[in-house]
């Protein structure tokens, strides 16, 4: 059944002709929540069309559900890609509205909706992967990067030979160490951003190209 | 393609020249594409799709009672809800199945979503 499925799903040569062919790609900003997913589309957005995608926010699954801003055009020293961007509600193991009551004194009832919305999510970021011709796996420096989620989707990805590029975000802050994540999957390549104060941005587009392209 | 200098907004029918070399009125170096058809009401971003209301959709199933179902072997929960508010979500299962499995309680009733409904739901 898993075996069947995944041979429906995008392959090397479907992905070839989403360049070679439509000239376009189609990537998907994926990754847990709060690690600056939704921070890092609107900066990539109103950088290139100058615009914002949608609202951040310090309390974990803002994003519940996916949002595309189609037909962009990234160019970095004398090559260019054509794409769409799909900011995505972030991938979690465990969702509790306690969390959104204690943490960020919300109302029970909308807590529970904002839970069940958070989880909804996470089956439509999961859904939309099937139409992503890459991904942008952003991850928050200053978290260990070693956990299950992070390790099933990379690990998932690799299966459906999807093009993948880490984001080691929130370098600005203290504690940020773009190195675990280096060290935790060395074979993937890892972009280093502070998406809130835009470092880094340029050398992504540059290695979006590359990688991409 | 059509861009558009993202700096002055100044239009390139053809656009190759000038987003590989900047923009030749402010020198900028981010372009836009723009549709043939109508670049006015792409602009900003939408729900990619129309997806959602999936868990609450399952959760009403499970509240009437009618489709109710056991697990077959080889079977495995993609959400469980352990209460009202409370999610623990099988990643694994949701990246690698195509039916969303969804068990309820302490009691362990299960109600099954499958992929055709999930897809059409999804894609709009
Ligand atoms: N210090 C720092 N904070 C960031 C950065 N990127 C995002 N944030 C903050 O992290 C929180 C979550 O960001 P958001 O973009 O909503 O995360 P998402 O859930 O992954 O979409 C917000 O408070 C952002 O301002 C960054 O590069 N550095
Ligand atoms: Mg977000």
């Amino acid at each position: 059944m898993g075996l069947l499925s995944w041979l429906k799903k995008p392959t090397l040569s479907s992905w070839m002709d989403s360049f070679f062919g439509k000239q376009k790609a189609s990537i998907g900003i994926y990754g847990p929540p709060n690690a600056g997913k939704t921070t890092l589309a609107n900066r990539i957005v109103k950088d290139l069309a100058g615009e914002e995608m949608g609202p951040a926010s310090p309390i974990p699954h803002e994003t519940r559900r996916a949002m595309k801003r189609a037909d962009l055009t990234v160019q970095s020293n004398g090559a260019s890609l054509h794409l769409d961007i799909v900011d995505t509600p972030g991938i979690a193991t465990k969702i509790d509205f306690e969390e959104f009551v204690t943490d960020f004194e919300m109302k029970d009832e909308e807590a529970k909706d904002r839970a069940k919305e958070a989880t909804e999510g996470v089956i439509e970021a999961i859904n939309w992967i099937n139409d992503c011709d890459a991904v942008l796996l952003v991850m928050d420096s200053t978290k260990d990067p070693f956990n299950q989620a992070n390790v099933t989707i990379i690990g998932n990805m690799e299966a459906r030979k999807l093009p993948l590029l880490i984001v080691a975000n929130k370098t600005d802050q203290d504690g940020a160490s773009p190195q675990r994540i280096m060290d935790a999957f060395p074979q993937h390549p890892v972009v280093q951003t502070s998406a809130l104060e835009g470092e880094g941005i340029e050398e992504l587009y540059e290695s979006m190209i590359h990688h991409f392209g | 393609m059509p861009h558009q200098c993202t700096g002055c907004d100044t239009v390139y029918p053809n656009g190759t020249e000038e987003i590989l070399s900047g923009c030749p009125e402010c020198g900028w170096n981010r372009f836009r594409y723009i549709l043939e058809e109508d670049g006015s009401d792409k602009e900003a971003a939408e729900p990619a799709g129309d997806g959602g209301g999936i868990i609450g959709e399952l959760e009403r199933v499970h509240e009437s009672g009618a489709e109710a179902l056991t697990l077959r072997d080889g079977d495995i929960e993609s959400v469980r809800v352990l209460d009202e508010g409370s999610y623990e979500i099988n990643v694994a299962s949701l990246l690698e199945k195509e039916e969303i499995i969804l068990s309820i309680g302490e009691a362990g009733r299960y109600v099954v979503h499958l992929p055709s409904a999930f897809r059409e739901k999804a894609d709009g």
